[in-house]
């Protein structure tokens, strides 16, 4: 039948695609091996927490009280599109060496296997505790015949929310691949998109997004998934009528789905994508740098902004502990001023994230390079300070703004905003100094998927944690001591005032991150130095 | 299959207003070796890869062994491709790679099995065959490569560049083999470089010049015909004609 795939073969390659995840996985690093692990350990230890109260709730469910009966499949509907429409994007919708599949079996079948192998990935995670949950239903309203119809449910509503996600994301991964527009400012988008993201969470609204597309899901026949459930439990407020009409529906759903699937995934295969006019530019050029830096700096510093400005993706990482400023923001947000931790907090995390842009692998980030770059005669001083030069010349400015700003705008004194804008003027080039010397000694080659098409070298994680927990130990006494409460304390215990205690707190931070950078600097000029390639 | 193994008629591409390949003509007889020349950039790939399905063209037909490729579900089982860069996971070993592919077009397993065996040793590939293709050199991925696209005996075979990093035994025994292939009536695309390779096996050659097929012969006649009287060689006729339009015999 056209357009539907051949399942031999579709099978066999989806068979294929987990073998292949399986080994990549496998030659993944032990830190990898370890999130994974924490991850299946993290869900397996739900799973029984889940089915307790599935089993506490069911009866409640069975009485048609709960509103759970509607929110859990509306819930798990919304969800399972939404994470699928995103992962077709990245990763699930496209598959390694396509030309080849293409060459050999018809576009359907590798269709019919990407969706098999998708759907194990994307369902995985959530869907066996589901199934293990619906023993708890059958406990909770000690009907046996409970383990058949819920497992049902929750394979139904499973894979035909997963096979409306699937063409969704496809329709999106086609209308990008079809804007020239998407296409050349793809990194400043997809910037924006995580902000929009951040920004969501930060306030609090995304339930304000997500609230009236479950609603709209709990007053449709999605809600009926609940009735397939609870059918074979007498007494329930469950429909016979119901419960089949969403059976067939999602048979009748997920054949759409396929054919929908296989329909797009055949345009955005074979129609011609958009590409931005192929610029010629000549941006590296020298300048005033040179005199400052001497040539050989300067160069690698333009070199590390060009690199970073046509592949921002590979900086993705210093956004991460991002996450970690939501409780000060929020707490500012909520309380609709600055308040006296932010300031000090996002100085210290404009510092860090400075140092992190550009001098956290110094030798791996050189790439294919790194021989050319070794054997060039550039001296190891030389490179380091072009790092930290393009590091702090970018930090610098941005952690200032924000001691000041927020330093003002908040209930600090104004010795500790002084003491605030040292840090920022300082701390940015210290950290680029430590990031240099931390990452040199954790160097990182091997690059990692950011996404299916999309390789890039990254720090290590051992760079990342040691650069990260020796800055906040130094640079953070010269922050942490601005903190009204932090001098408050202080300031008694030592018999001295709060200005006092700013004023030490910060000469002693900078110390001890200048001792840090001293050490560190040296380090990384010697790695670059006596670099070879046995290592 | 028919007398004609691919057939083009004005076979064009454009990519919005860039025309990559402008109405080319093809006719290559089923079992000869058409070897299909052209400086970098020249469109011989997309040519390639519009004969294998993979691009739509913009305007034109073509046909490969009889099916117009349009149809893309029923081109695909005809031919055996092997592009520029083998299609291979590199997490599997070569004798898994080809098992699947195997599986995927349909070849008994018996059959699958001595085939593979065969072309492996044929290849000097048997050793290493349980080996991750990870840990290969670019010489034995593209002579993976080579055994993918054939084993499944196509009617067509398109081979970009098959000799790209094989050393000259390896290359010697891709020569042999697309001569052993066309002696049993499959036809061979082939694109490459190598230009001893295509005087040695081409029935015809096709030169691709900037979009357009600016001269096409038999080797020994475009010899001739590039300076009449004096020993010339393939070289001088690919530099002739590609040095510009004027310059095409």
């Amino acid at each position: 039948m056209p357009g539907v795939p051949n399942t031999h073969h579709a099978a066999r390659i989806a068979a294929t695609q987990l073998r292949i995840g399986w080994r990549k996985l496998r030659g993944k690093s032990v830190t990898h091996h370890f999130a994974v692990g924490l991850a299946v350990v993290a869900v397996t230890a739900m799973t029984p927490g889940i089915t307790w109260v599935v089993y506490a709730n069911a009866q409640s469910v069975v009485d048609g009280a709960s509103a759970i009966g509607t929110l859990v499949p509306a819930g798990i509907g919304v969800v399972t599109v939404v994470m699928t429409a995103y992962l077709t994007v990245l990763q699930i919708g496209d598959i390694d060496v396509r030309d080849g599949y293409l060459t050999t079996v018809p576009a359907r079948d590798v269709v019919g296997g990407l969706l098999a192998a998708g759907y194990v990935r994307v369902a995985g995670m959530f869907v066996p505790p589901l199934l293990v949950a619906s023993v708890g239903l059958a406990g909770g309203v000690g009907r046996p015949l409970a383990l058949l119809s819920a497992p049902i449910a929750v394979l139904a509503l499973t894979t035909t929310a997963y096979l409306v996600g699937f063409p969704i994301g496809m329709v999106i991964a086609y209308a990008l691949g079809q804007s020239a527009f998407v296409d050349r400012y793809k990194g400043a988008l997809g910037a924006g998109a995580f902000v929009a993201y951040l920004a969501l969470l930060l306030t609090d609204s995304l339930w304000t997004v997500a609230g009236p597309v479950i609603e709209a899901a709990r007053a449709s026949p999605v809600a009926w998934y609940t009735d397939l459930a609870l059918i074979t439990v007498p007494g329930a407020d469950a429909s016979a009528l119901r419960a089949g009409a969403v059976l067939a529906g999602s048979v009748g759903v997920a054949a759409l789905g396929v054919l929908a699937s296989v329909r797009v995934s055949e345009r955005r295969w074979y129609d011609d994508g958009a590409h931005a006019d192929i610029r010629t530019t000549d941006s590296a050029r020298g300048g005033r740098l040179d005199g400052v830096l001497g040539r050989p700096a300067a160069w690698v510093a333009r070199k590390s902004w060009l690199r970073a400005r046509r592949a921002p993706i590979k900086l993705l990482y210093v956004i991460y502990p991002v996450f970690v400023l939501f409780g000060p923001i929020q707490n500012s947000i909520a309380a609709g001023r600055v308040t006296a931790t932010l300031p000090a907090t996002l100085t210290l995390y404009a510092a860090w994230a400075t140092g992190a842009l550009f001098a956290l692998n110094p030798l791996g980030d050189e790439g294919a390079v790194l021989p050319v770059t070794a054997t060039s005669g550039v001296a190891g001083r030389e490179v380091v300070a072009g790092l930290v030069a393009a590091s702090a010349l970018v930090g610098t400015p941005v952690s200032i703004v924000l001691a000041v700003v927020l330093g003002v705008l908040s209930p600090l004194s104004s010795v500790a905003v002084a003491c605030l804008a040292v840090g920022g003027v300082v701390l940015p080039a210290l950290a680029a100094t430590v990031a240099a010397g931390v990452g040199a000694s954790f160097p990182k080659y091997e690059a990692t998927s950011m996404t299916r098409s999309r390789e890039v070298v990254v720090p290590s994680l051992w760079s990342f944690g040691v650069y990260t927990i020796v800055f906040l130990l130094s640079a953070g006494i010269a922050t942490g001591a601005q903190s009204p409460a932090v001098g408050s304390v202080l300031g008694s215990v030592l018999g001295v005032s709060t200005a006092v205690v700013h004023v030490a707190g910060l000469a002693v931070g900078l110390a001890v991150a200048g001792a840090c950078a001293v050490v560190a600097g040296r380090n990384a000029v010697r790695a670059f130095d006596g670099y070879t390639a046995d290592g | 299959m028919t007398d004609r193994a691919i057939e083009a008629r004005a076979l064009t591409k454009r990519y919005g207003d860039t025309t990559a390949i402008e109405r080319i003509d093809l006719a290559v007889p089923s079992g000869s070796v058409y070897g299909f020349l052209g400086p970098n950039g020249a469109g011989k790939t997309t040519t390639m890869r519009m004969l294998t399905t993979l691009v739509e063209p913009t305007s034109g037909t073509a046909t490969v062994a009889g099916v117009e490729v349009t149809d893309r579900a029923s081109v695909v089982p005809n031919i055996g491709y092997l592009p520029e860069e083998p299609p291979l996971h590199a997490e599997l070993t070569a004798r898994e790679q080809l098992r699947y592919i195997a599986g995927l077009r349909d070849i008994p397993d018996p059959r699958a099995e001595q085939r593979i065996t065969d072309l492996l040793e044929r290849f000097s590939l048997g050793d290493d065959a349980d080996r991750r293709i990870s840990t290969y050199s670019k010489g034995m991925k593209q002579k993976t490569g080579i055994i993918q696209a054939m084993l499944h005996d196509p009617d067509v075979l398109f081979l970009d560049e098959p000799t790209s990093g094989l050393d000259p035994r390896a290359a010697r025994t891709v020569r042999d083999t697309i001569a052993d292939l066309t002696a049993g009536d499959a036809t061979v695309f082939l694109s490459t470089h190598i230009l001893p390779v295509v005087d040695d096996l081409a029935d015809t050659v096709g030169v691709l010049y900037d979009g357009s097929l600016v001269t096409e012969g038999p080797p020994d006649a475009l010899k001739q015909r590039a300076e009449a009287g004096d020993e010339r060689t393939l070289e001088d006729v690919f530099l002739t004609v590609t040095g510009g339009i004027d310059g095409a015999a």
